[in-house]
């Protein structure tokens, strides 16, 4: 159920109406509770079955650690906590990728054997909350948080429904306190969600899924297509992954404050980074935190000279891209991206080229690199990478978008960089204050209504859904 | 004196409850526009029906109302040729099959008030009839609540469409009618909607001229086989029909109210109605058991109306699932309705008229 669909609408009528009829603290945190496992289980009962299974091992041994002395005996109850999280996520997500890759390994080597054609389905948000449930354990663990007081507490902030399925990935830390402040409900918060829920439906709903009717095609059949109609379509998806995430979770975050919770952002306008290295702190910040912190420092992060560190960057962001889905064209865009990261740091850039003025051209530089990258990611063979990367390179003819569809691409590109630049620049809730509240009104109103028309005739699900 | 934060937080009160207000309030002055300003716009299937009818030069001598089981009973060529041979006429006679899916009498009776409207005047009209129409399931009340009940008759409806899992979209239909059918506004404003939505009457002329010789028959087609795999999915899927439509069956008012709506609005603008109960296979002809039956034709003698039951006049080949039959069956039904029905009532028509 997506955020704009009618069926979640009525969903999420309820379980507002009812949250904040509720007296009490605790019950309100209950009803949350079931509202989110009810969430989850209209996709599949057994999602939360395994999810309920999975999370319940690392909260008994994150309510165990503090009580154990030995440091032995605490590094095993972590290791099998992970394992736990780890094993399940490796069964669901990468099961068959290993047994594919490992039959064309033993292909080569000269062997053969079958792999069973099972249908493994994955588990909705289950890349999300294992990951969230390894920072609380390994959190735990170093000490840096108390475990949760009770199950409901630690159930509700891996289940809590507006992140559940697709982030922000949350820390247990910042989340903790929120689940025993007492709500009290606020118009203020009220209205900035609501501006935030329809800055995110036009992005996801709008941007989006209208940006995926038109690059799709290209994407599927890339040899049919000219230069034109492929940088065109690089440029579209750069748009529509953007849109697709940024919206959803713009619309999470409204969500979450419309219960009283406050969720970490998870895009600061990424495509107007300089850098690589600055895109990626802009860029699914939970995701890129998550992994400095529990992957890239436990590899020693940039204590260890350059050369190591370059190791460590390429390697996080390969099994970063991994996290991505069980494909090896997700790994090389990680290694890609590590690799641009890596170059980023150890070529230096001569102070004549920092000067501010040259910002526009480091911008498109940088979204040049990612969406390159992007085409790795999006290309559903090697070789349909390797074909739109050469005819990106080199001016090919071939089947051309139509102007009418070349000028929503290039629209949308504008509107992403130039409403990116407009939110940087202007402090919105300061602008919203001086209009008169009937302009405030109406314009929500309007926009609602157009936002609500505009949305296409097939909503494209998430993109992260799938991971 | 109240605190800065108050204000704000009233403020932001206003603006919130004002933009949901401004909000509904579009969507349900959209829901009335649909329901009494331009009904067509969300009835597809009739807008292209009508779109039809208003682009011929003369209008429709004879129009077939119904659901998807008439609209593939009548190939409207074959009977206007069969009858151009058969009473030798010396101008085109036009048939319009303006039957629509899921076309229960509520849904006809749609069709048939916006083609009189628009200056249609047949002189015979055929109403489809079944039993599955006049049963308490009510099974096309779901999509008449999306496509066609206005605001004033969802009351008497509200509990079928509940039953049939619909509410959910009855509520899309009614609350953001603007989200419901963007396309179709989208296409208004772009001048590419698929049929009119405004009733102008258009300047209907007199029926051509037959200036090129009649098309040679060509006989019936041949009559395609039929396996009994095919006749085992036939009597499953009429037993799922059974199940769902027929079990416990009893009459309710809705339907059979539009029947007689339809019979009298005809009788008083001069044209005649026939009732028909359409072609079905043989395993759905064996759903029908006599209670059913008995309730049915007791319905259809208060009509006061003909009525031709043509249930068993098509082989099982000719279907491709139990209630609709294939192109060739078409043909060959119209072939057959307008031998054994229309050319006699025309023939007879004509005389009276000379």
């Amino acid at each position: 159920m997506e955020f704009f669909k009618p069926g979640f609408l009525a969903f999420f009528l309820v379980a507002f109406a009812v949250y904040w009829r509720l007296s009490g603290h605790n019950l309100r945190m209950g009803w949350l509770l079931i509202a989110s496992a009810a969430y989850y289980a209209a996709f599949s009962p057994w999602f939360l079955v395994l999810l309920f299974a999975s999370t319940f091992i690392d909260y008994v041994v994150a309510a165990r650690l503090p009580s154990v002395r030995s440091p032995a005996t605490r590094k095993w109850m972590l290791i099998l906590s992970i394992s736990v999280n780890l094993g399940v996520l490796g069964f669901f997500k990468y099961l068959m990728f290993a047994l594919h890759t490992g039959r064309a390994l033993a292909g080569v080597l000269g062997w053969g054997f079958d792999v069973p054609a099972w249908k493994v389905v994955l588990p909705l948000g289950i890349s999300f909350y294992t990951f969230e449930a390894i920072s609380y354990v390994v959190d735990v663990y170093r000490g840096k948080v108390e475990p949760f007081k009770n199950l409901r507490e630690y159930l509700l902030y891996i289940m809590f429904f507006p992140h559940l399925l697709a982030g922000p990935i949350v820390r247990s830390h910042d989340f903790a306190p929120q689940l025993r402040r007492p709500k009290r409900f606020s118009w203020l918060r009220a209205e900035m969600a609501a501006h935030l829920f329809l800055l995110g439906l036009f992005k996801k709903a709008v941007l989006g899924d209208w940006m995926a009717s038109l690059v799709d095609p290209v994407f599927a059949t890339p040899s049919a297509y000219g230069s034109q109609a492929l940088w065109l379509a690089m440029v579209g998806y750069a748009v529509q992954v953007y849109g697709d995430f940024s919206g959803y979770s713009d619309m999470a975050i409204a969500l979450a404050h419309l219960f009283g919770f406050k969720l970490p952002p998870n895009f600061q306008t990424p495509y107007l980074s300089t850098s690589m290295a600055e895109l990626w702190r802009r860029w699914h910040i939970s995701l890129s935190l998550w992994l400095r912190d529990y992957l890239f420092i436990p590899l020693g992060g940039s204590r260890h000279g350059e050369w190591i560190t370059c190791r460590n960057l390429i390697l996080t962001m390969a099994l970063g891209g991994l996290w991505h889905g069980a494909a090896w064209n997700f790994v090389l865009w990680g290694l890609y991206n590590g690799v641009l990261l890596a170059l980023g740091r150890i070529i230096p850039v001569p102070n004549a080229l920092k000067a501010r003025w040259l910002a526009p051209a480091w911008c498109g530089l940088t979204f040049l690199a990612f969406c390159i990258g992007l085409v790795v990611f999006r290309c559903q063979t090697l070789v349909d990478t390797g074909i739109m990367l050469s005819r990106l390179a080199l001016p090919v003819a071939g089947k051309a978008l139509a102007a009418e569809q070349s000028c929503i691409i290039l629209l949308a590109l504008a509107a992403v960089f130039g409403g990116g630049l407009i939110g940087n620049n202007l402090d919105w809730r300061r602008f919203r204050e001086r209009l008169p509240a009937t302009a405030v009104a109406t314009g929500l109103a309007a926009f609602a209504l157009i936002y609500v028309m505009l949305l296409p005739p097939k909503a494209s699900g998430f993109i992260y859904f799938h991971f | 004196m109240k605190s800065r934060k108050s204000v704000r937080a009233q403020r932001a009160r206003q603006v919130l409850i004002g933009a949901i207000a401004l909000f509904l309030v579009t969507q349900f002055t959209a829901a009335l526009s649909l329901d009494y300003v331009w009904p067509l716009l969300r009835f597809q299937s009739a807008r292209e029906v009508i779109g039809r009818m208003v682009e011929r030069e003369s209008g429709p001598d004879v129009i077939f109302l119904g659901s998807s089981r008439m609209a593939g009973a009548i190939v409207e060529p074959q009977v206007e040729q069969d009858l151009a041979r058969a009473c030798r006429l010396s101008h085109r006679l036009t048939t319009l099959n303006a039957a629509v899916p899921a076309g229960d009498p509520a849904a006809q009776e749609r069709v048939l008030d916006e083609a009189l409207k628009r200056g249609a005047r047949p002189r015979l009209v055929v109403i489809e009839v079944a039993p599955e129409f006049f049963s308490q399931y009510g099974f096309c009340a779901g999509m008449n609540g999306v496509r066609l009940y206005r605001l004033h008759e969802l009351h008497a409806h509200v509990g079928v469409i509940a039953s049939q899992s619909y509410l959910g979209r009855l509520a899309q239909a009614r609350f953001v009618p603007l989200y419901q059918h963007r396309e179709q506004f989208w296409a208004l404003a772009a001048g590419r909607l698929d049929g009119p939505i405004t009733v102008s009457r258009p300047a209907f002329g007199p029926p051509p001229p037959i200036t090129a010789p009649p098309v040679p028959d060509k006989g019936p087609p041949t009559e395609p086989s039929i396996t009994a795999d095919q006749l085992k999915e036939f009597a499953e899927s009429a037993w799922m029909i059974r199940t769902k439509w027929l079990g416990d069956y009893h009459i309710t008012p809705g339907n059979s109210q539009a029947v007689r709506r339809m019979i009298a609005r005809c009788r008083e603008s001069g044209i005649e109605p026939w009732l028909m109960t359409t072609p079905v296979s043989s395993p759905h002809r064996a759903i029908y058991d006599e209670t059913i039956e008995a309730k049915y034709q007791q319905v259809l003698a208060a009509f006061d109306c003909r009525h031709i039951d043509s249930r068993d006049w098509i082989a099982d080949a000719y279907f491709r699932d139990c209630h609709h039959l294939r192109f060739e069956g078409g043909e060959v039904f119209s072939r057959l309705i307008t031998q054994r029905l229309l050319a006699p009532y025309w023939k007879q028509a004509l005389q009276v008229s000379r």
